[in-house]
């Protein structure tokens, strides 16, 4: 029944005395509504009950325009937990994102500055608050982020990085909080498994090119937990959001002044960071891969430690049981804007021949029904280009040119040259530059694959991919599909879930929260222990020629897949039998001590095995599978004046990795018994290959063939290079954790070996939503 | 436009490889929820829309002459005329969809409308309402009677218990046999989609009954435990899309239950429009099945208007 109630807002009515019936009502009298309507000029009811527009969202003042005006649109830097405004610089402009209207001028910051801070940076007292103090002071970071600021942060980010606010005010934001909740509940809880690890110092983070605070946040969670203080370089383009990180950082006691400073300065000023003999390591966001080598060439031995760029596509395989119109859904969405942590790159979208032209129907009409415009109305779900990307005109048109169906929406007249409008590429094959190149904006590119094998394969042979969906019902294809595509993060009949706990991994570098905490901490292991006894008599030999290497790691290449999907249990049988092989020879004399050592570690490493692995995590929206996954080949370069300790190289062998080593002849006899007695047991030939060398070169020697990484014992100029080129993972092994002879080994450093020769693998598995 | 929907011979080849991915659709529809509504006078203009594609309902053991006919009067005037005149809209016919009664109350709906010389439709639900657990012979007699009472538009229900069990043949013979008894009336066909088990059921039944060429397809009857739900509604408009794509028929919609604010009404017409384009925004194409929620419209349009809420002597009761 109709009733006169009003169900939906509740507002007090005054009760109004005098005549009941009728009263007049006000008409035109004054409305709030009206008031807004008639500021906006908007069209007549019955022109909007015609076309059945849905207008703009008026009103509400911009919440990050707020902060900008309240800082009179003059930023700075945020150092030692005030602004730095040095006087008499160059100043920066902040444009908005979609029209390039200057939002904010900073002053630009150069080396003095990058002194300033570096001496402000509080690296001490933030340490010795201990690890709970400092997660809960990181948990009240978030709980600021997630206040009465969280609308300035959301508008912000969609002023400054295009991205519209529907995704900075809400998904965006959930991952941002999660990012630092949780490793500030490890942090809280005293970082389990990292008992005796200490802070690095002060560490700086370079963003560079497009790069959203997520991804920020993913490192500098890990790195405040650790205990570590930061300076983040940024450039104008991407700094009011993290000002205001910086600002908010110090109200209501969150973090102590000094422990996250941000300089806003134009690039070059990454080298006097790098070069700052109290910065202990410098993280790269962002930064183009073809700059890299030229930050890092050269680096002294004992320099910063360098981390590498994130980033890439996703790539999404619909098969023949898909719910296509969900997969599409979801497929247009994440054209509109890419998952948070991955902002650049696309989407690559393999769908089986049986739905393909089903699938594009959909897609075609879905991308036709996105809202482009302004970012900062709610309503826009795509927004300008993220700054400091190209439009991909070009790459169309290459597509075009090539025979390839280009559907685009077409652009409202009145939007810029920074807007792109959603377009669908398809026909067109793995060679085309649309699929070699990372292409930023709202670009999907169809291929049609035979099958679910033909999917993974297309799959793994599309470069800079970050993750990778599976679209299937049947759930026995979509696991064994999930299983065998080679990104470390995968989701089933979703798009874009992320949680820290449920892993954040993309890439080949990349890593879980367990690696990104240890990659801002210093082990106790890194100070190596005393080595009295060398290597004697010291042989010098060649190292080995490219060729031998070639071959060896193409065989390594060859035998890795077999040897990494048996299962543990078989590698086990290899470990046990060649213990036993072992126990049966005759140890030489003098090493008797070491023989014994190999044969404990070869049966620990095999309990391990046994003993299985993996998690499952609850996340939101679903569990997450986490398993790791062996690197494919490793390539060890034994650069200690000592013999090679043959237990160094079980790890990376019993967790499933073909290993090329390098040693020194005296040294690499152990090892060529360790592989006989291997071998024997069931090692397929070719996953371990012991070479002879000894020099400095040979880490780069074996960098060139490209392993999937690298084990430096000795050699930091080598390990710096090498990642900033070729290899996704590379380690300077500390020699403490290899130990001498005899000892055994620290605790803590199975696990270490562990993740330095494996990666996370991270499977989403929805479902259970009420 | 390719008219009303004829149907189509039974292509079961249709509904063999239907694949629905329920988390999927429910996180798509959680977030329709986060959807900003709409302000000033586009908020007016959707509402108003709202109104005109509204099925006026009063389905109670209850009912009687009087009720039935002040519903009438309410559904031709569902907007205080003074208030579409501020909006520029009283010369645009602003009258609900139609009246949605009881087979037995029909005759009353249908002498009231035309006593007060009105051209709106009456809907009667039919075919063993709300349950569908009677034979098909009643349910053919009672909707050759309620067209004969004077109802030009029919919402039927379907023995869940074919969908349930897989009768899919049996399914579409006895919504044709339906359409047929309706003639020139419209058919609606109510799913009932919270008895039907799963989405992907929800996906197949809409396929069939647009096979055996239903008018609209419907979410509920209203007297289920779950009423029309968003994850629900995408998948039937997915199936209409789809139907539409194969034979270039459009089917209507009508989400109906449940659905008791304006704001909810507002988010089902822009779902209507993300899903299947604007050209379904029309009574044609999409009815809302509401009972209360013409009043929340009024009160939203009474304050667009004047600045500030009715009092509940200020809007007529219905």
């Amino acid at each position: 029944m109709v009733t006169g109630r009003c169900s939906g807002h509740f507002r007090p009515v005054s009760v109004v005395l005098g005549p009941l019936w009728p009263v007049p009502p006000r008409l035109g009298g004054p409305s709030a509504a009206m008031a807004a309507l008639a500021a906006l000029g908007a069209p007549p009811v019955p022109e909007i009950f015609a076309t059945m527009e849905e207008g703009p969202v008026p009103g509400e003042i911009n919440a990050g325009e707020a902060w900008l005006q309240s800082h009179g649109r003059s930023l700075g830097h945020f150092v030692a937990g005030t602004w730095l405004k040095p006087p008499g610089r160059v100043s920066l402009t902040c444009p908005e994102s979609s029209t390039g209207r200057p939002l904010a001028a900073v002053p630009a910051g150069d080396r003095s500055d990058v002194a300033v801070a570096v001496a402000a940076a509080a690296a001490e007292s933030w340490a010795g608050l201990g690890g709970p103090q400092r997660g809960q002071r990181l948990t009240r970071l978030a709980a600021a982020l997630a206040g009465e600021r969280r609308g300035a942060v959301g508008a912000l980010l969609a002023l400054a990085g295009g991205r519209p606010l529907c995704r900075t005010l809400g998904a965006d934001l959930d991952v941002a909080l999660r990012l630092l909740r949780a490793p500030a509940a490890a942090a809280e809880l005293g970082l389990p498994g990292l008992e005796g690890w200490s802070p690095l110092g002060l560490v700086a983070v370079v963003l560079g090119g497009p790069c959203s605070l997520l991804a920020l946040l993913w490192k500098l969670g890990p790195l405040l937990a650790m205990g570590n203080t930061a300076v983040v370089l940024c450039p104008a383009a991407a700094a009011p959001p993290l000002l205001l990180l910086a600002e908010l950082s110090g109200e209501g006691a969150a973090l102590p002044p000094g422990v996250l400073n941000v300089l806003v300065g134009p690039p070059e000023l990454r080298l006097a960071l790098r070069a700052h003999p109290e910065i202990a390591s410098v993280t790269f966001l962002g930064v183009p891969q073809e700059e890299l080598p030229a930050v890092v060439w050269g680096s002294p031995c004992r320099g910063p430690r360098l981390g590498g760029p994130r980033g890439g596509r996703v790539v999404v395989v619909v098969l023949d049981s898909a719910d296509l119109d969900s997969a599409a859904a979801a497929l247009a969405a994440s054209a509109a804007a890419p998952p948070a942590l991955f902002p650049v790159g696309g989407c690559v979208v393999l769908a089986q021949d049986a739905v393909a032209a089903a699938l594009e129907r959909r897609l075609r009409a879905r991308l036709g029904g996105l809202r482009l415009g302004d970012p900062t109305d709610p309503k826009t779900e795509v927004g300008p280009l993220p700054p400091g990307t190209c439009p991909p005109e070009g790459v169309v048109q290459e597509a075009l040119q090539e025979g390839a169906q280009v559907f685009q929406v077409p652009l409202p007249p009145e939007r810029g040259h920074r807007f792109y409008p959603p377009t669908l590429i398809s026909g067109v094959a793995p060679t085309s530059r649309c699929l070699r190149d990372p292409t930023p904006g709202p670009l999907l590119v169809l291929l049609s694959v035979r099958s679910p094998t033909e999917a993974v394969a297309v799959a793994s042979a599309l470069p800079h991919t970050a993750a990778a969906a599976v679209w299937a019902q049947d759930i026995t294809v979509a696991l064994d599909t999930a299983d065998r595509l080679p990104q470390g993060l995968v989701w089933l009949n979703a798009l874009d879930l992320l949680d820290p706990s449920g892993g954040c991994a993309g890439g080949a570098a990349d890593a879980d929260l367990d690696e990104a905490l240890r990659e801002f901490g210093c082990p106790p292991w890194e100070q190596p222990p005393k080595v009295d006894e060398l290597l004697s008599p010291l042989v010098t030999v060649d190292d080995p020629g490219d060729p031998e290497l070639a071959h060896a790691v193409s065989a390594a290449r060859g035998a890795a897949p077999g040897w990494g999907r048996l299962p543990g249990a078989a590698r086990a049988r290899a470990l046990r039998g060649a213990a036993a092989a072992l126990a049966e020879t005759p140890a030489t004399p003098g090493t008797g001590g070491a023989h014994g050592d190999l044969r404990g570690a070869l049966l620990r490493w095999a309990a391990r095995l046994e003993r299985g692995g993996g998690a499952v995590q609850d996340v939101p929206g679903g569990r997450a599978l986490l398993t790791r996954r062996p690197l494919g080949v490793v390539g060890v370069a034994w650069g200690w004046p000592r013999p090679l300790a043959p237990q160094l190289l079980l790890p990376p062998l019993a967790l499933g990795n073909a290993v090329v080593v390098v040693a020194p002849p005296g040294g690499a006899g152990p090892a060529q018994r360790l592989r006989k007695a291997l071998e024997a047991a069931g090692l397929p030939g070719g996953v371990l290959t012991v070479l002879p060398g000894n020099s400095r070169g040979s880490g780069s020697g074996l960098a060139r063939h490209r392993p999937d990484g690298l084990w430096l014992c000795g050699g930091d100029a080598d390990c710096d290079w090498a990642s900033a080129v070729s290899v996704p993972r590379v380690w300077g092994v500390p020699a403490g954790l290899v130990g001498a002879p005899g000892q055994d080994p620290p605790p803590g450093a199975e696990r270490e070996l562990e993740l330095r020769c494996t990666r996370p693998h991270c499977l989403w598995l929805p479902g259970g939503a009420p | 436009m390719a008219g009303r929907n004829a149907g189509t011979e039974l292509e079961l080849g249709w509904i063999s490889k239907v694949y629905v991915n329920r988390p999927a659709v429910v996180r798509h529809a959680e977030q329709i929820k986060k959807w900003k509504t709409l302000k000033g006078n586009w908020q007016a203009a959707w509402l108003l829309k709202a109104v005109t594609c509204m099925d006026l309902t009063t389905l109670s053991g209850d009912d009687t002459p009087s009720n039935v006919q002040r519903l009438c009067f309410k559904a031709k005037h569902p907007i205080r005329e003074d208030l579409l005149k501020a909006l520029d809209m009283h010369d645009k016919g602003i009258t609900v969809g139609a009246v949605c009664v009881y087979p037995a109350r029909v005759s009353d709906a249908v002498n009231t409308l035309k006593a007060a010389r009105c051209n709106i439709p009456v809907a009667s639900v039919a075919a063993g309402f709300p349950s569908g657990q009677t034979p098909l012979e009643t349910k053919l007699a009672e909707i050759r009677l309620a067209v004969e009472y004077g109802a030009r538009e029919i919402d039927i229900v379907i023995s869940r218990s074919l969908v349930l069990t897989g009768q899919w043949e049996d399914l579409y013979e006895e919504i044709r046999l339906c359409r047929a008894a309706c003639g020139e009336a419209h058919m609606k066909t109510i799913l009932a989609t919270g008895e039907l088990g799963s989405l992907a059921n929800v996906y197949k039944a809409s396929m069939i009954a647009m096979m055996a060429g239903s008018d609209f397809i419907k979410t509920s009857t209203g007297k289920e435990v779950e009423n029309a739900t968003f994850p629900v509604g995408i998948v039937m408009m997915r199936a209409i899309k789809e139907y539409y794509w194969q034979t270039g028929y459009k089917v209507g919609f009508k989400p109906a239950g449940g659905i008791r604010t304006a704001k909810d009404a507002i988010t089902w017409l822009m779902l209507v429009k993300e899903e299947l384009g604007v050209e379904w925004l029309t009574p044609e194409l999409f009815r809302l099945g509401a009972s209360s929620l013409l009043g929340d419209i009024e009160q939203q349009i009474f304050y667009h208007v004047t600045g500030s809420y009715a009092l509940q002597h200020e809007l007529a009761m219905a």
